[in-house]
């Protein structure tokens, strides 16, 4: 996954250099995904050396020349197909899928008490993120859009984790 | 101040019986804010009917504030009921033909407090919970989240100790979901009240401070609704 699709999103509104760009970004997610500079350089030489964005040098009085960004034709292109594309759906999305794996070769207690764990930790999730959605006053905003979906997926992993209780339960 | 041992509650006879409760075992304190979890028909409707004593279990004990409730007279069971609970239900319940307020101060008329009384307790309440201008309507006239609201208000307008919300915000938009349970919340922590909640949802369970899970009839988890932040990452990680 890489922050190259969201910068040629912000240069196709406008020109920027590469802090404005950092700044930008950082807004959108309000805070929770700083870059450093290093990602921020390496990202918009890739885009460069691609012919998706183009630089050109403003000079300036009493401050060092800056170098500023503007997409190509072709970056606005591909920002298109990347906007509209289907995306892959990883079966084993995170560490859970794995433990789930390993979950028939534990013995019976100690998988009630993995299940029970899990189910806790997506309750502090739940907490945690509805927490930050209250604190986010912007209901319009691209942040509060993205809690609300980590809460709704946390809340249909409970129902999901729920039901794997009941079902060892039943077993146990 | 609550306790249940052994409760079982049979429906129905012979081949057609359910077993909607089995062999349930419960302590609840004051100041406890007790979420119950499980899949529908698992028995949680049961519970808090039990418990509200709007339903008797076939077998066990129910001990409340002392009391073996099953010992007590249909008419003291009444009484205890209405000046023990306030209920709060997932179709609000609100009577079509009366108005906010009078929809509120209906319990009062049944526990014997003096008319002149009603108005002002039901203003009151109606007050604390920020709904005091819609008084005069009447329920079609208000949003889901208002009418709950007002229903809250006429479950707390007797000032009971225990509040039992069943699925309280199941029809209600999560926003409007989360502002019930923040007050229901405030009731517990400010007021040291009971209140025990069934729902489908995560975002509410997880407010609570307890958590029952119900498989079949009987709660095959009781535990500590855990605290602690979490940590976010995100894909540079
Ligand atoms: N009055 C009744 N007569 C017969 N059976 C009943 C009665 N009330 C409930 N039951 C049965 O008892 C079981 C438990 O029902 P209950 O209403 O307590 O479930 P619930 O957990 O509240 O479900 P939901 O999440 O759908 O509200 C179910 O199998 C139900 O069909
Ligand atoms: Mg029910």
């Amino acid at each position: 996954m890489a922050v190259k699709h969201v910068f040629l999103a912000l240069l196709a509104k406008q020109p920027m250099h590469g802090y404005e760009l950092k700044n930008a970004f950082e807004e959108i997610a309000a805070g929770s995904w700083p870059l450093n500079f290093g990602q921020v350089y390496q990202t918009l030489n890739r885009l460069e050396r691609d012919g998706f964005i183009e630089s050109f040098e403003v000079v300036q009085e009493d401050k060092p020349d800056k170098k500023v960004y503007q997409i190509t034709e072709d970056g606005r292109d591909h920002l298109k197909e990347w906007l509209q594309q289907d995306d892959h759906w990883n079966l084993f999305f995170d560490e859970q899928a794995l433990r789930l794996m390993a979950l028939p070769l534990v013995d019976s207690a100690l998988s009630g008490e993995i299940l029970k764990g899990y189910r806790n930790f997506i309750l502090r999730v739940i907490a945690g993120l509805t927490k930050m959605l209250e604190e986010e006053k912007d209901t319009t905003s691209t942040y509060y859009a993205l809690l609300e979906r980590n809460i709704l997926r946390a809340e249909a992993d409970l129902t999901w984790i729920n039901r794997m209780i009941e079902r060892w339960e039943r077993h146990a | 101040m609550l306790e249940l041992n052994g409760i079982s509650k049979v429906y129905g006879q012979g081949a057609s019986q359910v077993e909607a409760l089995r062999d349930v075992d419960l302590n609840i304190s004051p100041g406890e804010f007790v979420a119950v979890m499980g899949t529908s028909g698992c028995g949680k409707t049961t519970l808090l009917n039990i418990i509200g004593c709007l339903d008797t279990a076939t077998s066990g004990i129910y001990t409340l504030q002392g009391k073996d409730v099953s010992r007590l007279s249909l008419k003291d069971k009444a009484r205890v009921r209405n000046k023990t609970f306030g209920f709060v239900f997932q179709a609000f319940n609100l009577l079509a033909e009366y108005t906010v307020l009078e929809n509120v101060t209906l319990p009062l008329r049944y526990s014997g407090v003096p008319k002149r009384r009603w108005k002002e307790q039901g203003l009151g309440v109606l007050e604390r919970l920020g709904i005091a201008d819609l008084s005069s309507r009447y329920p079609d006239q208000l949003s889901g989240g208002q009418q709950q609201r007002v229903a809250i208000a006429r479950a707390l307008v007797n000032d009971p100790e225990i509040i039992i919300a069943d699925e309280p915000t199941g029809n209600l938009d999560t926003g409007t979901g989360r502002e019930i349970v923040s007050v229901l919340c405030d009731l517990v922590e400010k007021q040291k009240k009971i209140v025990i909640l069934a729902t489908h949802d995560g975002a509410v369970a997880s407010r609570a401070q307890r958590l029952l899970q119900m498989v079949d009839g009987r709660i095959i988890d009781d535990s500590t609704v855990p605290t602690g932040a979490v940590s976010f990452s995100h894909p540079a990680e």
